[in-house]
C-alpha cells in the first residue's frame, strides 16, 4: 500500500470519531428536551429562589456528575450552591449540612477554592452569622477579586452588618463584574434603603430585563411587588405579584405576597384564604405571625393563638438547633407582651452589627419595656439613611407619643400611613386611631 | 430587603436535628406487597414537629394542649380515612377497593420536645393477579407539603417486571432517613409496574448489581479505582506519574480482556481470516487510534462546555455505531450468499476442497459465537430471558452504566456485539470487496480484478474492512478512559490526561494485537489439521451454512442498536 494511502485510511480512522462525536454533541445539545445539564457555580445566586423543578433538576444532574467524577472540585461547589438554593425555595433546613458537607469537601482538598469559600460564606450569612459571612467572603474576594458570587455574599453580609458604604463599594465591583438578576436586585436593595424608591425601581426593571429564566423573572416580580407594596401602591404590587405567579406557578413567597396585599385592599376572605394556604405548604415563623396578626385584627383571637403557637414552636426549634433569634423574633416579642425576650434578643443583636433593622428593632424592644428616652435614639438611628419604611415610622411615632412629643409623633404617623395606609393589618388601625388621638382636642 | 426575605429560614448550626428532614415536613411511605389474590398497602405518614403543631388544635379535642391515648386513637381512623381517599392503587386501570385494617396514630418525641405524629394505616384488597396485570399506585395524599415520597413494592407468588421502586424500605419505613450527600430526598409519588404469576422475580432496580461476578472484572475495576486516585492525587511526583501511565497500559490491556468485549475476539477473526501477522497489527492499530481519538475529543468537548451531556453523546455514537454494524452486516450477507453460490458451483464443478480454506475460519466463528454470548448472559444485571439477547443486553448495560452510581461500569456492549460481524471473515472479503470494486471503479480500488476468492482482492478488500471495523469498535468511549481524562483536566492536569489515554489505548493496542497473533497461530494449525483430518472437513460441510445466519444476525443486531438508541431518545 502507498504510503500516501495509508494516510488517508489513518486520517480517516482519525477524523472519524471527531466527525461523529462532534455531530452527536450537536444532535444532543440543541435537543431542549434532553436530558439535564451541569450546572456551573456562577448560573446559581443562592439568593435567588430557583423554579423547584428545575433546580431539582440541576442537583440531579450534579449528583450524576459527581458519582463519576468525585474529584470534580467545580460541580462539587456547584452542588453546595444548588442545595442551598434548594433549602431557600422548598424551606427545608436539612439541604444546609448537605451544602455545607459538599464545601467542605472542596475546601479540604482546595483551601484557596474561591467558589467554596463564599460558599460557606453564604452558609453564614443563611444562619444569620453575618460577621462571619463577610471575613468568608473578603477571603474569597481575596483568593479571586474576579469572583462575582463571593462579591454578592459580602454584599449581603456588609449589608446586614450596617456597613452600607462599604456594600455600595463591593456592589458597584459586583454590577461591574457581572451586571445581572444577582447584582442588579442586591442594587436595588440598597437603594430602598436610602430611601430611594425611584432607583430601586429602576434598578429591578433593568434586572427584569435581564432575567433569562422564568424562577429569575418571578424573584424580580417579586421584589418589584414587595417595592410597590412598600410604596402604598397596593394595584401594582398585586399586578407584579400575579405576573410573578404566572412565571413560577405555586411560588409560596409571591402566593404570600399576594395575601398581603389582598389584606390591604380589603379583600379579607380572599387573604385569609390565601393565608391559610401559606402556612399549610411552608410554615415559616414570619408567615405564622403574618397569617395570626390578619386573624387578630378580624377578632378571631383563638384562632390568632393557634397560628402564634406554631410561630412559637419553630422559633423553638430554631433555637435548639442553635440559631440565634433575630430582630424579626424581637419585634414579635415586643408586639406579643413578652418585652424581656424582645429586649434580650434585639440586644444581642446590636452587639454584633447596627443595621437600620437592627436599631428599629431595639428601638422597638426598648419601648416595650418602657424606655422610650433610648428607644428614640435608636428609633432616629433607623432613619440614618433616609429609609422609607411605614413599619419603622410607626414605631418611631409611637415612641415619639410617649415622650410627649406631639409634633413629631404626629409626623412620623402621618409619613408610616402616607407610605403605606394599609402596612400592617393591626398596626396601621393602632397608627390611625394613634393620629386621631393626637389631633383630637384634649 | 432581599436580605429580609426568608429570615427565620435560616440553617441549623449543627445538624443535630431530631428530624433529619426539616421540621417543616410531612413524609410518606407507601409499601405495597402483591399477591395471586389480592394486595397489602401501608401507608405510612410521618409528620414534623411543625405540621404537628398546626395539626395540634383539630387532635386535642378537650383543649388541654395534650394528645391524649383517646384523642390520637379517634384521630387515626379520620387521618385514614383522609389517607385512603387520597392514595389509590389500580389494576388495569380499574380502582381496587382497599378495606381500611387497624389504623394507629401514635407521637413520637421530636426536636426541642415537640412531638411529631406517625400515622400507620394498613389497607387491603381482593384482585385476581394470577394473570398479567398492569398495577399502578398513585399518592395524592397532602401533596402541597414537601417531604420524603418513597414507594416500595414486593411480590408473594406474584413476580414484578422490572419494578422502578425497591422492595425494602430504605428508611426502614420512615424510621431512619439516610443522609447521602448525593442523594436528594426520595420523591416516589406514583408507581407502575406489570406482574405476572410466579416467584422470585421481585426485580429490585435499587439495590444495583454492582460488583462483577467475576473475579478478573473484579480486578479490573479496582484498578481503575486505583488509577482515579493516581491521577487525582494531589501531589503529582514523577514516581506516581509513572505508575499510573503504567497502571493505564495495564487497565487498557485488562479492559480489551473483560467479557462482553467483541474487541478482543474482532482481532482474532480479523487476523485470523487470511494469516496476516500484518492484520493482526492493524487491528490493534485502528481500534486503538479510534478509541483514542474518540476519548479525547468527548473529553475536550466535555470539559470545554457544560452543555454537552455525556451520556447522550454515548447514545448517539452508539445508534452511529449500531447503524455502521448493520451496514456492515448488509455486506457480510450479500456476500455470504454470493460466495455460497460461487462454493457450490465450484463444487459441482470441480475441486471439492476448495472450501476448505475458508471450513477453519467457519469452525473459529462458531466457537468464538458460544462463550461470547454465554458471557453476555452473564453479564446482564438482570437474569430474566429475552428473546433476542444482544440488542437487550447492550441497552440494559448502557442503562445501568449510566443511571446507577457503577464508578466503573464494563465497556458498554457495542464491541461485543461487533464480534459476529466478523463470523464469517470470508463473506466480508468477497462482499466488500465486491461491493467497492463495481461502485468505486474509478476510485482508489481501481486497476484490480476482482475474481471472487482470489487471495490479493481479499486483503485489500479486508483492510476496508479492518479499518469499519475498527471504527465502529473504537467509536464508543469506554467510560473508564473518559473518567480518567476528565479526572486530570479537572486537576489542571490536561496532559497527563492525555498521556493516560494514550496509555489506556497502547495497553489495549497491546492485548488486541498479541491475541490476533496468537490466533494468527492457532488458525495456521487448524489449516493443517482441517486439511489433512476427514472429521475436520465434515465439519467444514456442517457450518458451511453459518456464513449466511451471521451475516444475518449481524445485520439485525446492528438493526436492534440502532432502533434501541432511538427509542431510548424518545
Amino acid at each position: 500500500m502507498p504510503p500516501s494511502r495509508r494516510y488517508t485510511i489513518l486520517g480517516g480512522i482519525l477524523l472519524a470519531p471527531v466527525l461523529l462525536i462532534g455531530g452527536a454533541v450537536l444532535f444532543t445539545s440543541g435537543n431542549a428536551g434532553g436530558p439535564p445539564q451541569p450546572v456551573t457555580p456562577l448560573e446559581i445566586d443562592v439568593s435567588e429562589q430557583a423554579n423547584a423543578t428545575a433546580l431539582a433538576r440541576s442537583i440531579t444532574a450534579l449528583q450524576d456528575r459527581l458519582r463519576d467524577l468525585p474529584k470534580d472540585f467545580s460541580s462539587w461547589s456547584a452542588l453546595g450552591y444548588a442545595y442551598v438554593a434548594q433549602a431557600r425555595a422548598t424551606a427545608d433546613p436539612s439541604y444546609y449540612p448537605r451544602a455545607e458537607e459538599a464545601f467542605a469537601l472542596v475546601i479540604a482538598e482546595r483551601p484557596d477554592d474561591a467558589d467554596a469559600i463564599a460558599g460557606m460564606g453564604a452558609l453564614a450569612n443563611a444562619r444569620h452569622e453575618f460577621a462571619t459571612g463577610r471575613d468568608l467572603a473578603m477571603q474569597a474576594v481575596a483568593a479571586d477579586p474576579y469572583d462575582s458570587t463571593a462579591k454578592g455574599v459580602l454584599a449581603d453580609a456588609q449589608l446586614q452588618l450596617g456597613e452600607y458604604d462599604a456594600a455600595l463599594v463591593t456592589l458597584q465591583e459586583m454590577v461591574d463584574l457581572r451586571p445581572g438578576v444577582a447584582s442588579f436586585t442586591r442594587i436595588s436593595d440598597s437603594y430602598e434603603l436610602r430611601g430611594d424608591l425611584e432607583g430601586a425601581r429602576y434598578a429591578l426593571e433593568r434586572s427584569l430585563e435581564v432575567s433569562a429564566a422564568p424562577s429569575d423573572a418571578s424573584f424580580v416580580l417579586f421584589y418589584l411587588g414587595e417595592l410597590a407594596f412598600n410604596s402604598g401602591d397596593y394595584e401594582l404590587a398585586a399586578q407584579h405579584y400575579a405576573e410573578g405567579l404566572r412565571r413560577d406557578p405555586g411560588n409560596v413567597t409571591i402566593l404570600a405576597g399576594q395575601a398581603k396585599v389582598a389584606a390591604a385592599l380589603g379583600d379579607v376572605e380572599a387573604a385569609v384564604a390565601g393565608w391559610a394556604e401559606v402556612v399549610q405548604r411552608l410554615p415559616q415563623p414570619v408567615y405564622l405571625v403574618a397569617y395570626g396578626e390578619l386573624l387578630q385584627s378580624l377578632g378571631r383571637t383563638e384562632e390568632a393563638q393557634e397560628q402564634y403557637d406554631v410561630a412559637d414552636a419553630a422559633s423553638k426549634l430554631f433555637t435548639a438547633s442553635g440559631v440565634t433569634p433575630d430582630v424579626e423574633v424581637a419585634i414579635y416579642a415586643a408586639d406579643h407582651g413578652r418585652p424581656a425576650e424582645a429586649l434580650e434578643i434585639a440586644e444581642a443583636q446590636y452587639a454584633t452589627r447596627r443595621s437600620v433593622e437592627v436599631e428599629d428593632a431595639l428601638a422597638w424592644a426598648l419601648h416595650a419595656n418602657g424606655r422610650y428616652e433610648e428607644a428614640l435614639e435608636h428609633a432616629l438611628e433607623a432613619q440614618r439613611l433616609g429609609t422609607r419604611n411605614a413599619v419603622f415610622d410607626y414605631h418611631r411615632g409611637m415612641i415619639q407619643m410617649e415622650l410627649g412629643l406631639v409634633d413629631d409623633a404626629r409626623a412620623s404617623l402621618t409619613l408610616a400611613l402616607e407610605t403605606s395606609p394599609a402596612f400592617s393589618p393591626l398596626r396601621a388601625p393602632i397608627a390611625e386611631a394613634a393620629l386621631n388621638s393626637l389631633d383630637a382636642p384634649p | 430587603m432581599i436580605g429580609l426575605v426568608g429570615l427565620f429560614l435560616v440553617a441549623p448550626a449543627t445538624a443535630a436535628l431530631a428530624h433529619p428532614l426539616g421540621n417543616f415536613t410531612v413524609n410518606h411511605y407507601n409499601g405495597l406487597t402483591l399477591r395471586p389474590d389480592g394486595l397489602d398497602l401501608l401507608t405510612i405518614i410521618d409528620t414534623a414537629e411543625i405540621p404537628t403543631q398546626q395539626a395540634l388544635p383539630s387532635i386535642d379535642t378537650d383543649g388541654d394542649d395534650a394528645m391524649s391515648t383517646a384523642e390520637l386513637a379517634a384521630q387515626a381512623d379520620a387521618q385514614c380515612a383522609a389517607v385512603a381517599d387520597a392514595v389509590e392503587v389500580q389494576v388495569n386501570n380499574q380502582p381496587v377497593p382497599l378495606v381500611v385494617g387497624p389504623a394507629t396514630l401514635e407521637t413520637a418525641p421530636g426536636a426541642a420536645g415537640l412531638p411529631t405524629l406517625r400515622l400507620t394505616c394498613p389497607r387491603s384488597g381482593e384482585r385476581d393477579l394470577t394473570e398479567p396485570a398492569v398495577v399502578t399506585l398513585l399518592d395524592d395524599y397532602r401533596t402541597d407539603r414537601v417531604g420524603w415520597h418513597e414507594i416500595t413494592a414486593v411480590g408473594e407468588g406474584v413476580r414484578l417486571l422490572d419494578s422502578p421502586v425497591a422492595s425494602a424500605s430504605i428508611s426502614d419505613e420512615l424510621r431512619t432517613y439516610p443522609v447521602d450527600l448525593l442523594q436528594s430526598p426520595l420523591d416516589q409519588r406514583s408507581l407502575t409496574v406489570r406482574t405476572e404469576p410466579g416467584t422470585g422475580g421481585s426485580t429490585d432496580s435499587f439495590d444495583p448489581a454492582s460488583g462483577s461476578p467475576d473475579p478478573f472484572s473484579r480486578l479490573v475495576a479496582a484498578g481503575d479505582r486505583a488509577l482515579q486516585d493516581l491521577v487525582g492525587d494531589r501531589e503529582l511526583t514523577p514516581l506516581v506519574g509513572a505508575l499510573a501511565v503504567l497502571l493505564a497500559v495495564l487497565l487498557g490491556s485488562g479492559h480489551a480482556l473483560l467479557p462482553g468485549h467483541g474487541k478482543a475476539v474482532m482481532a482474532a477473526y480479523l487476523a485470523g481470516r487470511r494469516g496476516s501477522r500484518r492484520d493482526a497489527f492493524l487491528v490493534g492499530a485502528t481500534v486503538t487510534a479510534t478509541h483514542t481519538a474518540s476519548v479525547l475529543v468527548l473529553g475536550l468537548l466535555i470539559s470545554l462546555s457544560a452543555s454537552v451531556v455525556g451520556e447522550g453523546v454515548l447514545r448517539v455514537l452508539g445508534i452511529v455505531s449500531g447503524a455502521l454494524i448493520a451496514i456492515l452486516g448488509g455486506f457480510l450477507l450479500v456476500g455470504a450468499l454470493r460466495s455460497r453460490r460461487v462454493a457450490r458451483a465450484q463444487r459441482i464443478d470441480d475441486e471439492p476442497q476448495g472450501e476448505l480454506v475458508d471450513a477453519p475460519a467457519a469452525v473459529l466463528a462458531t466457537a468464538g459465537w458460544a462463550p461470547t454470548a454465554a458471557s453476555a448472559r452473564a453479564d446482564h444485571p438482570h437474569g430474566h430471558p429475552h428473546p433476542h439477547p444482544h440488542p437487550h443486553d447492550h441497552g440494559d448495560e448502557h442503562v445501568d452504566d449510566h443511571g446507577h452510581a457503577h464508578p466503573h461500569p464494563p465497556d458498554p456492549d457495542h464491541e461485543h456485539e461487533h464480534e459476529h460481524v466478523h463470523d464469517d471473515d470470508r463473506a466480508i472479503a468477497h462482499s466488500h470487496g465486491g461491493g467497492h470494486a463495481h461502485t468505486h471503479s474509478g476510485g482508489w480500488w481501481s486497476g484490480h480484478s476482482h475474481s471472487h476468492g482470489e487471495p490479493a482482492t481479499d486483503r485489500r478488500t479486508g483492510r476496508l474492512g479492518i479499518a469499519g471495523m475498527g471504527i465502529a469498535g473504537g467509536l464508543v468511549p469506554s467510560p473508564s478512559a473518559l473518567v480518567v481524562l476528565l479526572g486530570a483536566v479537572n486537576l489542571g492536569r490536561s496532559v497527563f490526561g492525555v498521556l493516560m489515554v494514550l496509555a489506556y489505548g497502547l495497553g489495549m493496542a497491546g492485548t488486541l494485537t498479541a491475541v490476533g497473533l496468537l490466533l494468527v497461530r492457532f488458525r495456521d494449525r487448524l489449516d493443517r489439521y482441517g486439511a489433512t483430518n476427514r472429521l475436520g472437513r465434515r465439519a467444514a460441510t456442517v457450518v458451511r451454512a453459518l456464513p449466511v445466519v451471521t451475516a444475518a444476525l449481524v445485520l439485525v443486531v446492528g438493526l436492534a442498536l440502532v432502533l434501541r438508541g432511538l427509542l431510548l431518545a424518545g
